[in-house]
């Protein structure tokens, strides 16, 4: 929507939704939106993933993709490339400079798919820039990183939704209503399997290089809110197995899979009570120092048991009368095979990302939270944020959902908190 | 606990520096968490730590003790944090900052307060984000 060439967060709802728009069709668009009503997307951090998630956005007709931003050269271009080529021209922008992004008063919305580290402080300076946000997970790296953006997402009025696709999945919304209509049974328990743990366990010594031409990789930008190291190939490489720039691998699939089973509980703001767990690293030193093993067992204060573990990537329901398994691969399963009698299961593949891409941009011109809004996603990194702490203290932990704060645990509460390095800040 | 096995562990560490091994820092991650409620060795653990801020150790060595006591640390290890936090250096400035982090604390309060009154502008930042963090 255009305002004086300026998509508004004020009037878009009002003017969209207005009996005056004129269907594309009559001005000869042959159905397809017009330029005006288009909403303008960037994309800040252009890895394999958010290159995937810019594919879905320009697979969308009401949308356009107009900037590229990262901090390796090669990406941004090879990003720019794929656009350009998309829309025929050369009008896609590419920057290293993400300000250059959030200050372009025609770009109603950013795709985030930088490093972890950087998913809260981005969302955050884009909300400040009055944009809405569709960030990759998980979008925090500590429980208080996740509140802080959710006050800064209210205290800005804009849209956001984590890009937990699964969300939106029809096969989880099948997996859902097969599980609310009683097919197991009471549901006593959930199994959240996070996969193999061969990725998880690659390590390297992480050997000070000189760090390349900012113009080429700005590797202190790429740092962001990380504590200062020096550059290393095998840190920029393994960035996801050190917990100074990722958020290990319960916080990287649990947000998929918690959603939905707060979703399926009716109150994603509940939380588990209790954690217990094990889990097992790589002692030898070198960057990998997050569990590439664990087994986590939380309890809800109604008694639902939550497990989490690496084993086949998947969600399992457990109730009194069978259970139903949802592969991350999209295959279902059930015992006994009568809970599956008479039904059958769509395309439950988590690469299915349009709804979800769908629920944001209709969010958009609505106004209204999306289905993985901060508030309900924080809740669902929460529990994986908690289940991370327990591990790492090696013991017991209770947690108290509605005050957000571990029980009578002064150094678990400490870890719900990290300061960032300056300037960069939620 | 003993303390003799602590101060072992803490002295196999002091000289880490960037491109090492951290396996060394895992022993003292298991001494953290094998002194869970044993306030002595709590204590022992956090005064080794704390009083190697002091030497001439890498600012390597000097993040990961900070990691320590960004857990399990208390008004005990404030002073040595001190020398950091008024540092010109930003990193040992921000390494300080995130040994504190939201810890509940008057007397850490009052230490940022201090620190920023002396801070060179380039060591400024870190220290008034962590404040406004606390409050």
């Amino acid at each position: 929507m255009v305002d004086g060439g300026h998509f508004t967060r004020r009037n878009f709802a009002t003017v969209a939704s207005a009996p005056l728009v004129l269907p594309a069709a009559t001005l000869g668009l042959g159905g397809a939106t017009p330029p005006s009503d288009r909403i303008a997307v960037a994309g800040i951090g252009m890895g394999s993933r958010n290159i995937r998630n810019i594919l879905e956005f320009m697979k969308e007709d009401d949308v356009q993709v107009v900037a590229m931003c990262d901090l390796m050269s090669d990406r941004r271009k090879k990003a720019k490339q794929l656009v350009d080529g998309h829309y025929g021209n050369s009008d896609c922008a590419d920057t290293r400079f993400h300000e250059e992004i959030l200050e372009r008063k025609d770009i109603d919305a950013v795709v985030i798919g930088t490093g972890d580290r950087w998913h809260s402080v981005m969302s955050s300076l884009a909300a400040q820039a009055g944009k809405d946000v569709y960030c990759e997970k998980p979008f925090s790296l500590t429980i208080a990183e996740g509140r802080q953006l959710v006050d800064v997402t209210r205290q800005y009025g804009t849209v956001w939704q984590c890009g937990t696709q699964r969300r939106s999945n029809p096969g989880y919304k099948f997996l859902a209503n097969t599980i609310l209509g009683g097919r197991i049974g009471n549901l006593h328990t959930v199994k959240l399997s996070f996969g193999a743990t061969g990725g998880w366990k690659r390590n390297s010594p992480v050997k000070p290089e000189v760090a390349p031409d900012p113009e080429v990789f700005d590797y202190d930008r790429w740092l962001g809110q990380s504590p200062w190291a020096p550059y290393s190939a095998d840190r920029v490489r393994f960035w996801r197995l050190n917990w100074d720039t990722g958020a290990g691998a319960v916080a990287d699939m649990g947000p998929h899979f918690i959603e939905t089973v707060q979703w399926l509980r009716g109150n994603p703001l509940d939380a588990p009570v209790a954690y217990e767990g094990e889990a097992e690293y790589r002692h030898e030193g070198g960057i990998n120092n997050i569990p590439y093993w664990y087994e986590i067992r939380a309890r809800y204060a109604d008694g639902l048991r939550l497990n989490m573990d690496t084993g086949r990537k998947g969600l399992m329901f457990i109730g009194d009368e069978g259970w139903i398994f949802l592969s991350d691969s999209g295959g279902i399963e059930a015992r006994p095979q009568s809970v599956l009698a008479g039904l059958t299961p769509p395309d439950a593949n988590y690469i299915i990302q349009a709804p979800h891409i769908r629920d944001f941009l209709t969010c958009m011109r609505s106004r209204k939270p999306p289905v993985s809004n901060p508030e309900h996603a924080h809740r669902a990194h929460t529990i994986a944020h908690c289940a991370n702490i327990c591990l790492r203290l090696g013991r017991q932990v209770r947690w108290n959902p509605a005050a957000e704060s571990f029980v009578d645990d002064a150094e678990a509460n400490n870890m719900r908190y990290r300061t960032m390095r300056a300037p960069w800040r939620v | 606990m003993q303390r003799k096995s602590i101060e072992e562990a803490v002295r196999a560490v002091v000289a880490y520096d960037y491109g090492e091994s951290t396996s060394a820092w895992f022993k003292i991650d298991r001494l953290i968490n094998e002194s869970h409620g044993d306030g002595q060795a709590r204590s022992w653990i956090e005064s080794e730590l704390a009083s190697r801020l002091d030497a001439k150790i890498s600012l390597a060595a000097k993040q990961e003790i900070c990691r320590r006591l960004w857990r399990m640390g208390s008004d005990q290890s404030l002073d040595s944090l001190r020398p950091l936090l008024e540092a010109d250096d930003p990193h040992e400035v921000s390494a300080a900052c995130y040994a504190i982090g939201r810890r509940p604390s008057a007397l850490a309060d009052d230490l940022l307060r201090a620190a920023l009154r002396k801070a060179p502008p380039e060591c400024r930042v870190p220290i008034e984000h962590l404040i406004e963090d606390r409050r």
